[in-house]
This record gives structure tokens, C-alpha cells and sequence, in this order.
């Protein structure tokens, strides 16, 4: 249970978050979640349950949500939204805000990309790609040369090099 | 008298648009006594509903339903009808209103047209009868009962002129014909031109332009008509074949901010209607259909509404899914495969469905924005009419009118009641027309009794609807061989102008006493051959319809010679029928001119004025010591009209007007005699003194109460209120408000619930209301609305998306786990689960509020309807005569309901139908007598065993048994169903027309040539 008198709760969040009010137009249809590629990740990325969080303002639950980093920007959702609420522009303005807010933060897709070389967790897409006949998925992984100089590459980077001991082992 | 003074001589109302609206109007206007001219831009009057195949919640043809409604409007002296017609131009003002008409050329002579159907055979292009999918494709008799019964013809699409005219037998085809233009002047006007239905194509993740077999909900209607393009079968667009499982998606083009996605408000009809077609695709097509209804909000909230939805659930199979898919895709296999996430659930499911229905809603097309420019009428962003709710039919230009769809989105019960609330309007601006002089030239009537039978038997060829299948010249010799048959011949299309004048000179030349048409359906035909024989000097009762038509050769169009074989077995049947018609007399009655208003709230208020402002003398009884009822503790319309002002303009209004008498403080306690003299007994004031007032129509605006089940600490709390108690709150102590850090509201609190089964319809519009005023006092304040379905209808959803604009939250909870409310010293400890974070919140919230409703006066319910013996629903509401077509009329004659004892409604809702019952009584009162018909039930005392079972039987309860220890069935109260007479085990009752020797002589006429 969240205990909104226990919780860290900002209640004009949404401010702070979005730049504007179409999120509270929000009235949790389903469109985005329904048409969001992401949704097939594990955990799914639920645009909506962001919306929700964001307007009740639960700082500490949103700050710890990994999934807006799921988001392929493909802009479904944002085209179905009837409410314009635009699904697409708040899920990159929550990631925006969480590295505003948590210095430390390293976005679960970058762990990702320096270990496999790809964002996006593709193992169930892997079975459908046999299933349809499909190749294997050319992912950098295949060439441990190739992927070892692109981590080599990653890890000149501030976000990387500073927190190293979140992408070796 | 006293109408507002206007032109001296009799004016006439315009109404343009001929759907059901529009049709209650004209038929309102012409039974009390106006002249109309009804004008409609189609080929035939019906408008939308005649598009449909069944209706709710009865789940009733349509076509069954509305049908005697067309007849009665083509029937009416007082009703110009005109197809084809538009208005192009208007100036004047209330009460004298000058319009142009035009009227498209449909050449067709419509005196001369049959409806036989050979110009439909020959030339299919230009003249099509059956409506395809596509209902905006020109058709031209869009129903098989349409009126007028008359086809009409698309020059451009006709590639022979000189055979289409060639091919009507009766020369009807006018190649001709020019537009007209007529200049007229009306003394009002109703806009009753319905809606336009939204056009799903731009919302292209629906892919209604890509995929045949997605439909919107109106051409699924049309697949699903007998009248429809499949003839009444379930079939996908796209290969035929019957579907196995059908998906509808809700609320497409409606509900949107986007323009992209259509409008913002609720379309209000469309959950029902989705249901409606789920369950008849289940009844009718197999129960192992599957049908799935993707929602978001289910908004059931009219009278028996929710009752429905739930059976639609419960016994039905529907399955009913909280998400607004937009994945649609093509599956492999042809099918249409949908992606979504039930809102309570966490996993996401792909189905395939074989077909996927829009359910797409109401809006106001260009064609409507060009008529409201022409008649300078205000209309709201949208494109609706603008009203208030004091004033729910008039428009911003005085005199004109509006009903239905025009005004705002809503279903047929609120079209019914605004149609008639409009024609109550336009009668104030318009007197009564002089009688019609008709009547007076009839010849006197011959009394036929002891003359020797003299039967003429007329036989309709029909073109070839019956003389393409029947032998008709070997029907008319064998009903020439008949007894008693002293003429026997064929009449060609027996309808006809011509035709009817020759038959009318033949029964006159031949002294004819009794009359057999050989035809089509005495549903739509009997009234006008009975009126035939009251013009040929006898009684109207004497003639009869052997039905070749309808029941004959086009049911066995492949087997004409066993048609024909029938054709004589009905004839015979039609003879011996004949031969035991008796000459019936219409009961009548003389009626009072006054009316009884029982209830003082704004209802009862409202009808009580428009009655007196028309001229009739009205008793206004009131329980309490005071005038207003309910509304008083009212101060604030959703749109934020004062309702206070509204409520004291209407009770100076009552107290001055001379034709009201107002009495407060009284009960009823007495009631009896018969409709159109009625005499109603009742005790006033402190002493209790007994009062008797005597009249001919009854009102019923009994209001309902306001509900306070004791849930969720109500009552014992001082932070627990109801919504209603903040009414007065919110406007005199802000100060309280301003201290309201969290509030609570709660939904459905008594309502939906297996006491109190249907929807109270207020209370979703109320939470938003207050939560909007809570936020203006205290724009700090954090609002919870915990509802179950959120339910603003039409432009209320406008006010709900404000709410969340403004911060209100909208949780939904499920009742089976409610919210849960605990004292937390002065505050209250809420805590409830939100399906869309998947967790339950805890809060404090310094006020909890609850929409709890309203309930019927069960007291005063229960003992009014004792008294007034009249039906009242499950739910303790007063039951009408037909939820759909007769929302004001209660099931017997002369007894009308308006506002919240119906069932819950709101102000504008109340007032609406409260002249809508106005407009009722004066077409009652306007016929001076009851005519009561001759189809009513006699009995024959000296049969009578007093056994009771037609005491038990009778729907109606009339019979009862009297002082000679006899059943006794007054004419008057009768409504000639038949009921009685078939379970009467002495055979002691006949029904009047259709008694048991006219039925068995039937028979014998059938068995007669057999046996011998």
C-alpha cells in the first residue's frame, strides 16, 4: 500500500516533470498501452501507471521506475492518445527528471548496451524470430572483438567511467 | 383564455425534421388541434430510428414500433407532410415567421403512386427499395413500411427515361418535375433534424477504410435488419461468412480532445446500443457467439438501464473489457486481431474477433450549422442547439423550438419527451385551428340491422404484387359463389384515389351492407377502408381485409397456384367474417377541462404553468406547507445556473397565475370515475378539511427523495456528508472549505446496488460539479472521485475533463472491493485500491463525500399508486406506458408523469418532460370527448359465475365483480386486449370486433368446402 501520508508525495509534480498540463487530461483508456511495442518488455512499460504516478506525485516510486528507459520512441502512442496527453514526450520527460534528481542514477539501458551491445531486452523476440524463421538477431555480442572495443569506447564516457562498477563483472 | 396575444388568425407550426422527434411534435400539435406542416429533406419521414433493427432495452423491431407512429402522422388531417424539402430561407419573428421552403422533385405523383414496385423491378439503378451498408447511398423507400408509401426517383442514375416512364402502370413517373419554392408563414417552429452520425476514417488506427469487416454500430444495425442489405442474416462484409466472434470498440469519435479523434463529449447512446447488438447478435444468430464490448466507462444510467447491463453480463455471455484498443490488425487468417490490457488486469492479450463494430456516435455536420445559421439559432461549440436548463426546448431566437438530437446527443425516451415538451412550447404561440369541417359532411349512417346480407368482396390486383402471383380473376368468381356475396370484382390497386371512389359509389349503388377487401395488411390499411364505408353511408365496422398480400403472394411467390388455392381459403374465411360484422359504436365520453398536477417541485411547477399559460384551469397539490420540493436545497446547475433564482421565478410565476390553484399542505386520499372525468379527493391543511375537485387529466410530478443509506459512517462522522448536503454548504460556508486539505468523493453509494438497482443518473455529474466548485473556494485542495463507472453523458464530459484538468483524480474501484472509510479522530483514515499503479492508496482526507442518489418516496409512492391504481417499476418508480415511444404517458389513458417520479433526472431533464406532459394533456383535452374505440369487452351476466379469472387476468385491472355478483368491465377503462375473454370459462366475455362467432365463422369458411 502507498500511504500518501507516509510517502514522499509532491503534489504539482507534474510541473516539475512536464512542461504542460495535457498530462492531466489522462483518463487511463488504454489507448498507449495498448498499441506500445514496449509493453512487451519484462517488466512492461505502462505509459499510463507513469501518468498516474506523476500526478499523485510519488516521488520516491517514480524515481525508482526503470521502465521509461524501455521506450523505442516509435510515437504510437502518441498519435492514439485521444486526450493529447502526448505518452511519448512524458516518458522521455521522466527520464529527463530522474537524472535531474538522482545524480547517481544509471539508466538500466545503458547497463544493457555496455553488456550486450543492445537496449532493448529482445529474448522473446528471439523465439518469434525462430518461429517465423528468422536469423539470428546481428547483435554486436556475436563478435567479442568488436563488442570489447565498443565497451572500451562506452567507457570513456563520464556516466560510464564514474560508475564502472555497475558494468564490469 | 388566456394566450399570449398573438396573430388572431389560426397560424401553423413548422417542424423540420421528420425522425421521431419530429414526429411526436407534429402528432402533439395536430391532436391538440394546430395545423403543422412536418418537413423532412429525405424521401420518406423516420429518420434515423427506421435505420435500426431493434431497439432497447425491450430489444423490440423497430419497425413494429414506430410503424402505427408513421401511419398515424401520414393519417392526421392536421399534418402537411412534405418530403424532400428544406428550408432556405427565414425572417419575421415569433409568431409570425416567414420561411421559404423548396422541395426537390421526387418525380413520383405521390396521389398516383401504389408503392407496387414494377418501377423498382425494371429499372433497379435509380429505384432502389432495400438501403445497402452504406446508408448515405441514395435510396428512396428506405423501409418496407415507410411513409409516405411511395418510392421516389434518381434522374441521374436512370439510363432509359422513356421505358422507366413507361414501366408504371399507373402513370405516376413525372420526368418533369422542377424543384418548388413556396414562401409560408408559421406561427412557430420545432427543429427536430436529428444528428449526423460521426465517420470513423480519419481515426486510421481503426482501419474502418482498410478492412471490410470493421463496421461502424449503424451498419451492423443494417446487417442485422430484415430490411438490410444481408436480408436479415449475419454475414461479414467481406466474405459472407457468419462471424464466430464480434468485438465493439466504444466511444470512436467521441470523448476526445484531439480533434484527430473526433469530439469531446459523450455520444450517450452508444453503450446501450452496443449492448443492444451484442444480445441480438447472441439471441438471434446463436448464444455461442462471443461478443466483447472494449470500454472504458459503461454509462447505463436511464430508467432499467442498468438493469439491462447487467443481465447483458450476467445472462447474456457479454463480456465487457476496460480498454480503449487502438491495435488493430489483420491476422493471417482474415480475422482482425485486437492487442489490449484489461484495466484490473497486468497481462496483455492479442485476440482475433472475425468481426470489429465502432460504436461512433452523434455529431452536427455542416448541413445542421447551415440550417442553425439559417435560423440565427445560438449553438454551443459543437454545434448543438443552446438551451438552459429552465428552458430545455427553446432555443435563443423566440419562437423557435428544438428536440432530439439537435439539442445535445441522447437516446429515444429524451427525444419522445422533448418532441412533445417542444410541441407544448409552439402551441403558446399558436391557437387552435378551427375543427375540421370533415366530419360534418359525412351522409348520415345507415342502420343496417334486419337487412338481408349484402356482401361485395373487392379484389386488389396490386400490379404484380398480388396479380403477378394469383389468378386474381379465378379469386374474384370464387368469392362471387360465396353466400351472401352479391358482387364480386377485381379493383386493380384497391388504395388508389380512383379505386377507393369506385368502391365507395359501388356500396352506395348496390346497397352493400357488409365488405370484404381482398388486399394487403389491415395494419396499414383497415383505418382507411373503415373510413371508406363511414363515407359511403355505413358503419365503419362492416368491412373486413382478407390479407392476399402480405400473407400470401409474397410469401409463396415460387408456388403460384397453391397461392391462389390459399388466396380462395382467405377469401372464404374474409365472406363469413363479414357476414358476422355487427355495427359497432365508438364509445365516447365527455371530459373536464381542468387538470389535477399532483407535486409542487419543479416538475409539477412547470407543467402546472404551461398548462395554465395554454388556457386550462389546473389544481396544483402540494404535501408540503410550501411550493418548490427538492430543488431547494439545490444551488448550482452543472453549467452553473443559479438554480435558487430559477426556482423562486417559477413559484411567483404559479402563485400569480389565476388558472393555477394551489393547494399546499394537502394529501390525497380519494380518486375515482372514469378518464376525462375523474374526481380526486384530498385533506388540506392542519385541520384536515376534505376537498373534491373533478377533472379529466392527471399529472403526476411526485418527485423522488434524496437517498442517505447508512454506509461508510454517514451519519455517524461529521466529516461524512452526501453531495447533496453541500449544496448549501459550498455557498454559505467557504470558510469550512478553505480548511479541506483532501477530499474524498465517493460513487454509487446505494445506487447500482441490489436494493436500489438502476443508476441514480445525477450523481457522476454532481461529484464533478462540487469537486469544481470545492476548487474554486480552494484551488489547494486534492480531490479523490472513487467511482465505478463515470457517467457524464453529452456535454457533461466536458465539466469531467475540466475536473481533471484542474487536479481531480478519478480513481475507479470495484464494488466488490470498495473503498474502506475509518474514523481517524476529526478526519477520516480512507483507503482504496487504484487498478492503474496496481496498488492500494492510504490517505487522510479531512471530508469525505458521498453521491448517494436518489430513492423513490416509497410512502408516498406506494400509496398514490394504490390510489391512482397505477403501475410502478421494481425499483418503486411510476412505470410508463412504453419506455421508448411513450416515456410520459403512464399505461392508462388520460394519467402522465413528469420529472423524479419517473426515475432520477435532472432539472433541465424534469422541466422537459413536465411540458412534455402539458403537451399530452392538451391533445387529450383537445378532443373534448374520449373516443374509447369498439374493441372493447362486454359480458354477458347471465353467463357469469363470478369465478374471478378475469378479475385475475385483466393487465389492466378492470373487471370487477358488482353488487349483482357479476363481473363488470367499464368500456372506458377497457383496453380491448382479449385477455379476459379468452380465459373466461363460461364464454361470458366477447371482445367487441372480434368476437368468438366472427373467429369460429372464420374457420368454418376455411373447413366448410372441405368437408362437404
Amino acid at each position: 500500500m502507498i500511504d500518501l501520508e507516509q510517502a514522499e508525495v509532491i503534489p504539482d509534480m507534474w510541473r516539475e516533470v512536464f512542461e504542460s498540463e495535457d498530462i492531466r487530461f489522462c483518463f487511463n483508456c488504454g489507448s498507449c498501452i495498448s498499441v506500445c511495442p514496449a509493453s512487451n518488455a519484462d517488466p512492461p512499460l505502462l505509459i499510463r501507471r507513469l501518468a498516474r504516478m506523476v500526478l499523485l506525485g510519488l516521488e520516491d516510486e517514480l524515481l525508482d521506475e526503470d521502465t521509461p528507459w524501455s521506450c523505442v520512441s516509435c510515437s504510437k502512442c502518441e498519435e492514439v492518445c485521444p486526450m493529447g496527453v502526448r505518452p511519448f514526450e512524458l516518458g522521455l520527460a521522466i527520464r529527463r527528471w530522474q537524472v535531474r534528481n538522482d545524480e547517481t542514477r544509471i539508466p538500466p539501458s545503458l547497463v544493457e548496451l555496455y553488456k550486450e551491445g543492445y537496449t532493448q531486452p529482445v529474448s522473446r523476440a528471439l523465439e518469434t524470430r525462430a518461429a517465423v524463421g528468422l536469423g539470428e538477431l546481428p547483435t554486436i555480442d556475436k563478435d567479442p572483438e568488436l563488442l570489447k572495443a565498443y565497451q572500451k569506447m562506452l567507457m570513456a564516457t563520464d556516466v560510464v567511467s564514474n560508475n564502472d562498477y555497475m558494468f564490469k563483472g | 383564455m388566456t394566450h399570449p396575444e398573438t396573430s388572431k388568425t389560426p397560424g401553423k407550426v413548422l417542424v423540420v425534421g421528420g425522425g421521431m422527434g419530429g414526429i411526436r411534435t407534429a402528432l402533439d400539435l395536430a391532436e391538440s388541434g394546430r395545423d403543422v406542416v412536418l418537413i423532412d429533406r429525405s424521401a420518406s419521414i423516420g429518420g434515423l430510428m427506421t435505420q435500426l433493427d431493434r431497439t432497447f432495452p425491450t430489444n423490440n423491431c423497430d419497425l413494429c414500433t414506430l410503424s402505427p407512429h408513421l401511419s398515424e402522422a401520414g393519417r392526421a388531417l392536421h399534418i402537411d407532410l412534405r418530403t424532400l424539402t428544406e428550408v432556405t430561407a427565414v425572417s419575421g419573428g415569433a409568431g409570425s415567421f416567414q420561411v421559404t421552403l423548396t422541395t426537390a422533385p421526387r418525380h413520383i405523383d405521390l396521389d398516383r403512386c401504389t408503392a407496387c414496385g414494377d418501377c423498382l423491378r425494371a429499372h433497379p439503378e435509380c429505384v432502389t427499395f432495400t438501403p445497402g451498408l452504406d446508408h448515405r447511398a441514395p435510396t428512396c423507400m428506405r423501409y418496407p413500411r415507410s411513409i409516405p408509401q411511395a418510392y421516389s426517383i434518381d434522374l441521374a442514375r436512370c439510363s432509359d427515361l422513356e421505358d422507366l416512364v413507361a414501366c408504371c402502370p399507373l402513370g405516376a413517373i413525372r420526368p418533369q418535375e422542377d424543384p418548388v419554392v413556396v414562401q409560408e408563414t408559421f406561427g412557430a417552429v420545432v427543429l427536430s433534424p436529428g444528428a449526423d452520425v460521426y465517420d470513423p476514417t480519419p481515426i486510421a488506427t481503426l482501419g474502418y477504410s482498410l478492412f471490410p469487416d470493421v463496421v461502424t454500430s449503424l451498419e451492423y444495425e443494417r446487417i442485422l435488419s430484415a430490411s438490410g442489405p444481408t436480408g436479415g442474416k449475419l454475414q461479414r462484409p467481406s466474405d459472407g461468412s457468419a462471424p464466430k466472434k464480434v468485438a465493439w470498440l466504444q466511444c470512436v469519435g467521441s470523448r476526445a480532445r484531439r480533434s484527430e479523434h473526433g469530439h469531446s463529449y459523450c455520444s450517450s447512446a452508444c453503450c446501450m446500443f452496443a449492448i443492444k447488438e451484442a444480445i441480438v447478435t447472441k439471441e438471434r444468430f446463436g448464444a455461442q457467439i462471443e461478443t466483447t464490448i472494449f470500454n472504458m466507462d459503461i454509462r447505463t444510467s436511464g430508467k432499467g438501464y442498468e438493469a439491462y447491463y447487467q443481465r447483458a453480463k450476467d445472462e447474456s455471455g457479454i463480456r465487457f473489457v476496460r480498454c480503449r484498443t487502438q491495435n488493430l490488425t489483420a491476422s493471417a487468417d482474415g480475422a482482425l486481431a485486437l492487442r489490449y490490457l484489461p484495466e484490473d488486469q497486468d497481462a496483455f492479450l492479442t485476440e482475433n474477433f472475425d468481426m470489429v463494430v465502432l460504436s461512433t456516435g452523434f455529431v452536427v455536420g455542416p448541413r445542421l450549422r447551415e440550417l442553425a445559421d439559417i435560423f440565427g439559432v445560438d449553438t454551443n461549440d459543437h454545434g448543438f442547439a443552446r438551451t438552459d436548463s429552465f428552458h430545455p426546448v427553446s432555443t435563443s431566437r423566440d419562437g423557435v423550438f428544438v428536440a432530439g438530437l439537435f439539442e445535445g446527443p441522447k437516446d429515444i425516451p429524451e427525444t419522445m419527451v422533448q418532441g412533445s415538451a417542444a410541441a407544448c412550447m409552439a402551441t403558446g404561440l399558436v391557437p387552435a385551428a378551427a375543427p375540421r369541417p370533415s366530419d360534418e359532411d359525412l351522409p348520415p349512417e345507415r342502420d343496417v340491422t334486419g337487412e338481408p346480407l349484402r356482401v361485395g368482396v373487392f379484389v386488389c390486383e396490386c400490379g404484380e404484387n398480388i396479380g403477378g402471383v394469383l389468378d386474381v380473376q379465378s379469386l374474384v368468381d370464387h368469392a362471387g359463389r360465396l353466400t351472401d356475396v352479391v358482387l364480386s370484382e377485381n379493383v386493380g390497386y384497391g388504395c388508389s384515389a380512383e379505386s377507393m371512389e369506385h368502391i365507395r359509389a359501388t356500396i352506395a349503388r348496390e346497397g352493400l351492407n357488409r365488405v370484404l377487401i381482398g388486399g394487403c395488411s389491415p395494419r396499414t390499411h383497415l383505418a382507411r377502408f373503415q373510413d371508406l364505408l363511414r363515407r359511403a353511408g355505413i358503419n365503419r365496422y362492416l368491412v373486413d381485409i382478407a390479407n392476399l398480400r402480405d400473407q400470401d403472394a409474397w410469401v409463396h411467390r415460387t408456388s403460384p397456384e397453391l397461392a391462389t388455392a390459399k388466396g380462395r381459403d382467405l377469401l372464404s374465411m374474409g365472406v363469413a367474417a363479414a357476414r358476422q360484422a355487427r355495427p359497432l359504436a365508438d364509445h365516447t365520453l365527455p371530459m373536464s377541462q381542468q387538470v389535477l398536477v399532483v407535486g409542487g417541485g419543479v416538475a409539477g411547477m412547470s407543467a402546472a404553468l404551461a398548462l395554465a399559460e395554454r388556457g386550462l384551469r389546473v389544481h396544483l397539490v402540494e404535501r408540503e406547507a410550501r411550493l418548490g420540493g427538492e430543488a431547494l436545497k439545490l444551488r448550482r446547475t452543472l453549467e452553473g445556473e443559479d438554480v435558487r433564482a430559477g426556482v423562486k421565478v417559477l413559484v411567483e410565476a404559479t402563485e400569480a397565475q389565476d388558472l393555477i390553484q394551489v393547494h399546499t399542505s394537502a394529501i390525497i386520499v380519494d380518486h375515482s370515475g372514469l378518464p376525462g372525468k375523474l374526481k380526486t379527493g384530498m385533506q388540506v391543511g392542519p385541520q384536515l378539511f376534505y376537498r373534491q375537485i373533478e377533472h379529466g387529466a392527471t399529472v403526476l410530478a411526485t418527485g423522488a427523495m434524496a437517498n442517505r443509506p447508512s454506509l461508510y459512517l454517514l451519519g455517524q462522522h461529521e466529516a461524512v456528508s452526501t453531495q447533496h448536503d453541500m449544496e448549501s454548504l459550498l455557498e454559505e460556508e467557504p470558510t469550512q472549505v478553505l480548511g479541506w486539505s483532501k477530499v474524498v468523493m465517493i460513487q454509487c453509494v446505494g445506487s447500482r446496488t441490489p436494493e436500489n438497482p438502476d443508476c441514480s443518473r445525477i450523481c457522476c455529474q454532481s461529484a464533478v460539479k462540487n469537486a469544481l466548485r470545492i476548487l474554486r473556494i480552494n484551488p489547494q485542495a486534492r480531490i479523490w472521485v472513487l467511482y465505478r463507472d463515470l457517467r457524464t453523458l453529452g456535454m457533461q464530459e466536458n465539466a469531467y475533463a475540466q475536473a481533471r484538468q484542474q487536479g481531480v483524480m478519478f480513481v475507479r474501484y470495484d464494488p466488490g472491493s470498495p473503498p474502506q472509510v475509518e474514523a481517524d479522530g476529526e478526519a477520516l483514515r480512507v483507503v482504496f485500491h487504484d487498478p492503474i499503479l496496481g496498488d492500494d492508496i492510504g490517505l487522510r482526507a479531512d471530508r469525505v463525500l458521498l453521491s448517494t442518489g436518489m430513492v423513490p418516496d416509497e410512502e408516498a409512492a406506494e400509496e398514490l399508486a394504490r390510489i391512482f391504481r397505477l403501475p410502478r417499476t421494481q425499483e418503486g418508480y411510476l412505470l410508463e406506458d412504453h419506455r421508448k415511444l411513450r416515456p410520459v404517458d403512464l399505461p392508462t389513458m388520460g394519467y402522465y408523469v413528469a420529472g423524479t417520479a419517473a426515475s432520477p433526472k435532472s432539472i433541465k431533464e424534469s422541466i422537459a418532460q413536465a411540458q412534455a406532459a402539458a403537451s399530452r394533456v392538451q391533445t387529450l383535452l383537445a378532443r373534448g370527448a374520449i373516443n374509447l374505440g369498439a374493441a372493447v369487452a362486454r359480458v354477458d351476466s347471465s353467463r357469469c359465475a363470478a369465478c374471478l379469472v378475469c378479475v385475475r387476468a385483466c393487465p389492466y385491472d378492470v373487471p370487477f365483480i358488482n353488487a349483482d355478483g357479476a363481473s363488470q368491465i367499464d368500456p372506458a377503462l377497457c383496453h380491448g386486449c382479449g385477455v379476459c375473454a379468452a380465459e373466461c370459462p363460461a364464454k361470458a366475455i366477447s371482445l367487441q370486433q372480434f368476437d368468438d362467432e366472427q373467429i369460429l365463422a372464420k374457420l368454418e369458411g376455411l373447413f366448410e368446402r372441405r368437408t362437404a
